[in-house]
């Protein structure tokens, strides 16, 4: 079977968030949607001092919180593992945001434009792929994907931090990183399945990166 | 659910998983697994899953690095832009302001149709023109001007050549009109290096990342700034992997920078120097490497000139005396001099820090002449003269820095020339002519693609003194501070995915050129710029012999060099052109007469400088302390303590776009860092607005305690002031815009004195 995955090496991401430009443009948000963030942190004193980063989005969980706490089985699971969710049987009902312990759903309460004089010619032509009162996020940029391209954080990264592709395939790159491993998930302890590693050689707490907020 | 034998093991094993197939089991789907298959659901739509996509290569326009992109066009309307993943720069990578500059395009504050000031300048009142009154409007008065003062009392104002079209826009018209008189930026980017390298050795030396051992980053943030990606990086795609791969390979990457800079973070070796202080610590390494006697015996007796008196002028510059100057220890300086002079394969990038200071052409200077004794120039791994770099003779197109070659050569000397003699262009200098009168005061100016009110120091005695001009055209995308303030007339201008341009990219395989492509009709029949320069051009009687009359022949006309032309580039929009080669010193590929050594007048690497010499500037790199430092200036140290820095930030290029709301979420407000010390001091406290104030005015920012900066500095967003933005918060009030380089006109925007207090 197919497996989608992504690896994201730490050591080499500066912070510069073109993965979540890139993913609002991609994806056509609306303002009070996001799917791709960076929380980043200073530690340390002047000169001993570090900034660390880390992008996240929806960890495609393997047994994925959001889809069990879906009242009408709006959130889905593709064959590859990837967790979408159906704007005609959602509800805007939001357990799955409770659910997830990962910020990356979003209720689009309204299509509202990124500008306040109202909707650009851009948004015109990609609004209607949205629907209000639904629930939205990452997809791993399932439409690239089903034509062979790399999800938009991916492709787009200057830093060529981020790897994509078939963790069930041991040929990939995102295999072979996880095999190496070095490889963590956020929140380990809890022993969840995702779909979403992370390297590093330094020492970079991901954990509290991942709680500390924007 | 659907679920795969692995997946359902997965699921089963944690205890999540459990509590997620229990919570499944109370869920109104439960009596029909097979409702969750994906198969039941609707099918996942986007505009790229509907198809019908026209994807259009191109090149980004937003800052200088030029990435290439493609835009994918749907009904005629861009749905998004990615990176071009078969362009050998970038392959497929794009920053922020690449991935949203889409929103530029359907912008709503965009302006699409011309108008005519109809209040005072500043008032934003307009009147809409059509196309051809616009056109008339200008001719006549540009006609009158030339006919009752003369064609010099035309200024022009290209703004940063983020785009070649930038760069070249109106120059043939310029020529032809009869004026030499620009008045730009240069002294704000890298020029002033230049003419530090150009008058040492010849060329703008690119670094070869890909090749080097050793890598030094002096003054230079490249993981903001995303430079690199004028390098190609052959392993791996990203315009920023070419360096993060050398770390890789255990290469140590050393950057020099007062701050802990997004690259300082990242690099093996971060080394912090006191603002506006690199000449010092350059010239100390140049005394290890002497002292030491790790030069490079062959190349310096066979292509140096001048190495007697060099060695005498460094006695003075012991690392001892740099560590006074510089708060970097001896030991350090004299280790990193050895480190780098040791290693055959070492380059060092000079960044914009240097042109950013009161005394960077010569602090330029010093780090030239460290590369040359110690044999880095034009060698694997070192600082190359790659093809199509200023400077190297086999150019491919028509054009270099300083403009796209004209069929009409104007012999008036420019202006300013009589205060800046090797760098006339920039905007200080007119400034001066306009507040002293001599030699003459100008009459018009036209401005393309640039915010000059503001992005010069002293942003205030610019307005009042552009004011002076009776005619100013402002040509751009929108109602920036310059526009509002300044232009009788405005023109709108086309984004550059609505007109053709191209890019060529040094590399170490060749010119990499590219076609910028035109991906959309231009918004709300917005003319092109070519289109307006030739229209201009024929009201005024300038157009016979013309070398093109639209854009598609200007393409062809400006790759005359190597004979490429638009139909050959629109067949294939990337493509390489001639071959690199190492040590063209010793070849004669480094001389337009294709003798052997540097396009120096000696023909030799000038460490004591020629061209300095003629024009009166010292030839030997004397360190002079910054002019706004407690060295300079004691009594203004005393009132303003603090050095502010100007921090340029990933998401905006200049002081483009701060009204774009996809880069403005990411970075909404001007932020200043502050050490924790000089907070408490103040009373200061975190995510407050604070007040910075100079001799020369105030301006408010949102106060970050960090300790990525020393007690004493600040780093301070620079580029904020536009009527969208907050007008009350451009650093550049901060700054003086008098005291400059006295090559370069350079101001002291990396080492400025101020207070800080509550806002």
């Amino acid at each position: 079977m197919t497996h989608y995955g992504m690896t994201i090496d730490l050591d080499r991401c500066v912070g510069c968030r073109a993965c979540s430009v890139g993913c609002t443009m991609h994806n056509g948000l609306s303002k009070n949607v996001r799917y791709s963030f960076v929380n980043e942190q200073e530690s340390g004193a002047f000169p001993d001092v570090k900034v660390d980063y880390l992008p996240h989005a929806c960890m495609q969980c393997v047994d994925a919180l959001c889809m069990a706490a879906c009242p009408t089985g709006a959130t889905y699971q593709t064959d590859e593992g990837v967790v979408l969710v159906d704007p005609e049987t959602c509800i805007g009902c939001q357990s799955c945001v409770t659910a997830c312990p990962y910020g990356a759903r979003t209720l689009v309460s309204e299509l509202e434009p990124n500008h306040e004089e109202g909707e650009t010619a851009y948004e015109e032509a990609v609004f209607p792929y949205h629907k209000a009162n639904t629930v939205e996020k990452c997809t791993f940029c399932y439409d690239r994907v089903a034509l062979g391209e790399q999800p938009v954080c991916v492709a787009t990264c200057p830093a060529h931090a981020r790897r994509f592709g078939d963790l069930d395939d041991p040929g990939s790159d995102v295999a072979k990183i996880v095999a190496e491993g070095n490889a963590h998930t956020v929140f380990e302890s809890n022993n969840m399945a995702l779909s979403v590693y992370y390297t590093y050689e330094k020492d970079i707490d991901i954990d509290a990166l991942m709680t500390s907020g924007e | 659910m659907d679920l795969t034998r692995r997946q359902f093991a997965a699921l089963a094993s944690s205890a999540a998983g459990a509590a997620a197939l229990g919570m499944a089991g109370c869920s109104p789907s439960k009596g029909d697994a097979d409702s969750e298959s994906s198969d039941e659901h609707a099918e996942y739509r986007t505009p790229v899953s509907e198809g019908n996509i026209t994807k259009v290569r191109t090149a980004c326009g937003n800052c200088h690095n030029n990435c290439g992109m493609i835009a994918n066009v749907k009904d005629g309307v861009i749905v998004s832009l990615e990176g071009d993943p078969e362009h050998p720069h970038g392959k497929g990578s794009l920053c922020p302001k690449g991935q949203a500059f889409l929103d530029v395009v359907y912008a709503p504050d965009r302006v699409t149709k011309p108008l005519k000031r109809a209040g005072e300048r500043g008032e934003g009142k307009w009147e809409e023109m059509e196309w051809d009154e616009a056109l008339d409007y200008i001719a006549e008065r540009l006609t009158d001007i030339k006919e009752n003062y003369g064609p010099e009392y035309l200024c022009y104002s290209n703004g940063a050549p983020v785009q070649n079209i930038v760069r070249n826009a109106f120059w043939e018209f310029y020529a032809r009109f009869g004026t030499p008189n620009q008045a730009a930026v240069p002294n704000l980017c890298f020029v002033p290096r230049l003419v530090a390298l150009n008058t040492t050795y010849g060329f703008r030396n690119e670094d070869d990342y890909n090749n080097a051992d050793f890598i030094i980053l002096w003054g230079s943030n490249p993981f903001a700034s995303m430079r690199p990606s004028s390098f190609m990086c052959y392993e791996r795609k990203g315009c920023l992997s070419s360096l993060i791969d050398a770390m890789d390979r255990g290469v140590d990457v050393v950057v020099i920078d007062p701050i802990c800079s997004e690259t300082a973070n990242k690099a093996t070796t971060w080394i912090p120097i006191r603002p506006g202080t690199d000449g010092a610590m350059a010239l100390a390494m140049i005394y290890t490497v002497i002292k030491e006697d790790l030069y490079d015996h062959d190349f310096v007796e066979q292509w140096c000139q001048g190495f007697d008196e060099l060695s005498a002028f460094i006695e003075q510059h012991t690392p001892e005396w740099a560590e006074a100057e510089t708060d970097v220890a001896a030991q350090t300086i004299a280790d990193l001099a050895r480190s780098y002079a040791t290693t055959p394969r070492a380059t060092i990038h000079d960044g914009n820090n240097f042109a950013l200071q009161t005394n960077c052409v010569q602090a330029t200077r010093a780090i030239a002449i460290l590369e040359a004794i110690t044999g880095h120039l034009d060698v694997e791994g070192g600082n190359c003269c790659f093809p199509d770099v200023i400077g190297n003779p086999k150019a491919v197109e028509m054009g270099n820095s300083a403009g796209i070659k004209t069929t009409v050569t104007v012999d008036t000397p420019p202006l300013a020339s009589k205060y800046y003699p090797m760098l006339a262009s920039g905007m200080p200098a007119t400034l001066k002519a306009i507040e002293t009168g001599e030699s003459y005061v100008p009459k018009a100016m036209m401005m393309y693609h640039t915010n000059g009110a503001i992005t010069q120091a002293q942003p205030q005695r610019t307005i009042e003194l552009l004011r002076k001009l009776d005619f100013i055209v402002v040509n751009d995308l929108f109602i920036t501070e310059t526009a509002l303030q300044l232009a009788d007339v405005f023109i709108p201008d086309c984004t550059f995915l609505e007109r053709y341009d191209y890019r060529t990219y040094p590399s170490a395989q060749g010119t990499v050129v590219t076609l910028r492509q035109q991906a959309i009709e231009p918004r709300d029949g917005i003319m092109n710029t070519y289109d307006f320069e030739y229209a201009l051009a024929e009201r005024m009687g300038l157009a016979e012999g013309y070398p093109w009359t639209n854009q598609e022949e200007f393409i062809t006309y400006a790759f005359t060099p190597c004979g490429l032309t638009f139909e050959d580039l629109k067949a294939n929009p990337t493509q390489i052109v001639g071959t690199h080669e190492y040590r063209k010193y010793e070849t004669g590929g480094l001389r337009p007469d294709g003798e052997p050594g540097f396009n120096t007048p000696d023909g030799k690497v000038d460490l004591v400088n020629l061209a300095f010499k003629k024009n009166g500037y010292d030839p030997l790199p004397a360190y002079v302390p910054p002019a706004a430092s407690k060295s300079a200036h004691p009594d203004v140290a005393e009132q303003y303590p603090l050095v502010g820095i100007n921090r340029r930030v990933v998401y905006y290029a200049h002081f483009k776009y701060r009204n774009n709301p996809y880069l403005r979420e990411v970075r909404p407000d001007p932020v200043v860092l502050m050490n924790p010390a000089d907070a408490e001091a103040r009373s200061l406290a975190d995510g407050s607005w604070i007040k910075l104030t100079s001799p020369f005015g105030e301006a408010k920012f949102l106060l970050q305690v960090s300790e990525r900066v020393t007690a004493g500095v600040l780093w301070v967003d620079g580029g904020w002031g536009d009527p969208w933005d907050y007008e009350d918060s451009n650093l550049n009030v901060l700054v003086d815009g008098t005291d400059l380089d006295p090559v370069s006109q350079s101001p002291s925007l990396h080492s400025f004195l101020v207070e800080a207090s509550k806002a």
